[in-house]
């Protein structure tokens, strides 16, 4: 059963508003991850040192392409600018300062070089022309995807959303109850792309 | 395969795609990968499926902010990133000050001139004091709607398969809007059917074992969901066809007392 796409095209940014956002969750972001060890003005210089990157990196064309939500993309920044600063942090007081801390629920985005290094070394699939179909197929799949499968996947591949800031959000009662989930979706997704290949190739 | 096992394979695929392994444990998986073939297919899927999101991504959003940025000179994208501490503290407290008492005068003026509140309020105390309100007689508890017998009945019982966890939590937290999605969900997933047959060393009386209990929960989850959509003769279809072909017999007895509520 279709649903009525709901990843309609959203307009262009008139404003610039999103750039706030970005930047009041990269802050939440430094607080959280950062606060104990970090003052609030360092919180405060770290948010602005990851959206200076990011708009370096946009600027000098290292970032044309996004694998995540430009969100995530600044918290992964910021991420390594508080590592290296809480290791000179050491070095100056020679205390030992808490490390960046290694949350079970800290998501760093896919890496897309190695996304198609996987497609290329096992899709098993040598046309070109066969693969682009099915790449094609998968990306019309994203967007008429149902939920929940359609918020799920979209949460944890695009927003960076942990497993239990995902179960929240869908009143799950845990985050293995959203891990199964997710694996459930999978499951659809794979049968699908089988289907959707045997069709291809007769 | 079992749903914990396909959620341990999601869990290393998705770390092996964020580049998260050292270099052994990259090694040993990219050789599980090369033997396995579900897991090889799963890792695929995934990738493609990652990469489909990027697309997506991109063409909702990513390119349009991408593009607004690249044309942003420094100081306009400096002023456009400003936090708190960049911001004139004055001016944010004007801007606050003269909310709130905007806010205030348009609620004393709604109070004050409000026609109803000014004439009819003494009528109204004098409706109250002529007509006491009657005590209520007691009256019979209502009766329990069907979402109600839904939420009653939505317990796990004791042989019923790991991935029915997540459905039962589906069908009690979700909206009835989504239980069409959740009937979807019973009827797509890959349960064990007849033409794959035993799998990974089960034997012929297991995969039976594990095929009816597949089935027998799709029916008595559906006839669940059905209830929540208020749809009745669906959910008793289901629980009929439990009842007549089912094999495990707590279910069985479920859906005969649930039938019967619903017969009433």
């Amino acid at each position: 059963m279709q649903i009525m796409n709901q990843m309609a095209t959203i307009p262009f940014p008139t404003d610039n508003k999103f750039l706030q956002e970005v930047r009041d969750a990269a802050f939440r972001f430094a607080q959280k991850h950062c606060g104990s060890w970090a003052t609030a003005e360092e919180c405060e210089d770290l948010t602005q040192d990851a959206m200076t990157k990011m708009y370096e990196n946009v600027q000098n064309g290292r970032l044309k392409q996004l694998n995540c939500n430009l969100s995530t993309y600044v918290n992964g920044i910021l991420k390594n600018l508080a590592k290296k600063m809480s290791r000179e942090k050491d070095k100056e007081k020679m205390v030992i300062y808490p490390q960046f801390p290694a949350e079970e629920d800290d998501i760093e985005p896919i890496d897309m070089a190695m996304a198609e290094e996987a497609i290329r070394q096992w899709s098993q699939i040598d046309q070109e022309e066969e693969l682009a179909m099915l790449q094609e197929k998968v990306r019309e799949m994203v967007t008429n995807m149902e939920d929940p499968c359609r918020r799920i996947l979209w949460a944890f591949y695009w927003e960076g959303k942990s497993m239990k800031e995902i179960a929240k959000e869908m009143n799950y009662s845990s985050k293995d109850v959203a891990k199964t989930r997710k694996s459930v979706c999978l499951s659809k997704v794979r049968a699908a792309m089988k289907d959707f290949y045997k069709q291809i190739r007769s | 395969m079992k749903q914990e096992q396909y959620i341990e394979f999601d869990e290393r695929i998705d770390r092996y795609l964020r580049n998260q392994m050292d270099a052994d444990e990259r090694t040993a998986f990219e050789q599980e990968v090369d033997n396995d073939q579900e897991l090889r297919e799963r890792l695929v899927a995934t990738a493609m499926l990652v990469k489909g999101i990027a697309q997506v991504g991109m063409q909702q959003e990513g390119q349009a902010q991408l593009d607004a940025i690249k044309q942003m000179n420094r100081e306009e994208y400096i002023r456009a990133t400003q936090g708190k501490k960049g911001r004139n503290p004055i001016w944010t407290f004007m801007k606050w000050a003269s909310g709130i008492a905007a806010a205030a005068f348009i609620a004393y003026g709604l109070y004050t001139f409000n026609p109803r509140t000014s004439r009819q309020q003494p009528e109204m105390v004098e409706v109250v004091k002529k007509a006491p309100v009657k005590p209520a007689k007691s009256e019979k508890p209502a009766e329990p709607t069907l979402a109600d017998l839904a939420d009653r009945y939505n317990n796990p019982f004791s042989s019923e398969p790991d991935i029915f966890a997540d459905i039962r939590e589906q069908i009690k937290k979700s909206g009835s809007k989504d239980m069409m999605a959740v009937v979807n969900d019973i009827d797509n997933v890959e349960w064990p059917t007849a033409k794959h047959g035993p799998k990974g060393g089960e034997s012929e009386d297991e995969f039976k074992e594990t095929l009816k209990n597949y089935e027998d929960c799709s029916h008595w989850y559906k006839a669940l969901a059905y209830l929540k959509t208020n749809d009745k003769d669906s959910a008793v279809n289901e629980l009929k066809e439990l009842i007549d072909n089912g094999q495990i017999e707590e279910l069985k007895e479920r859906a005969t007392e649930l039938l019967g509520q619903l017969e009433k």
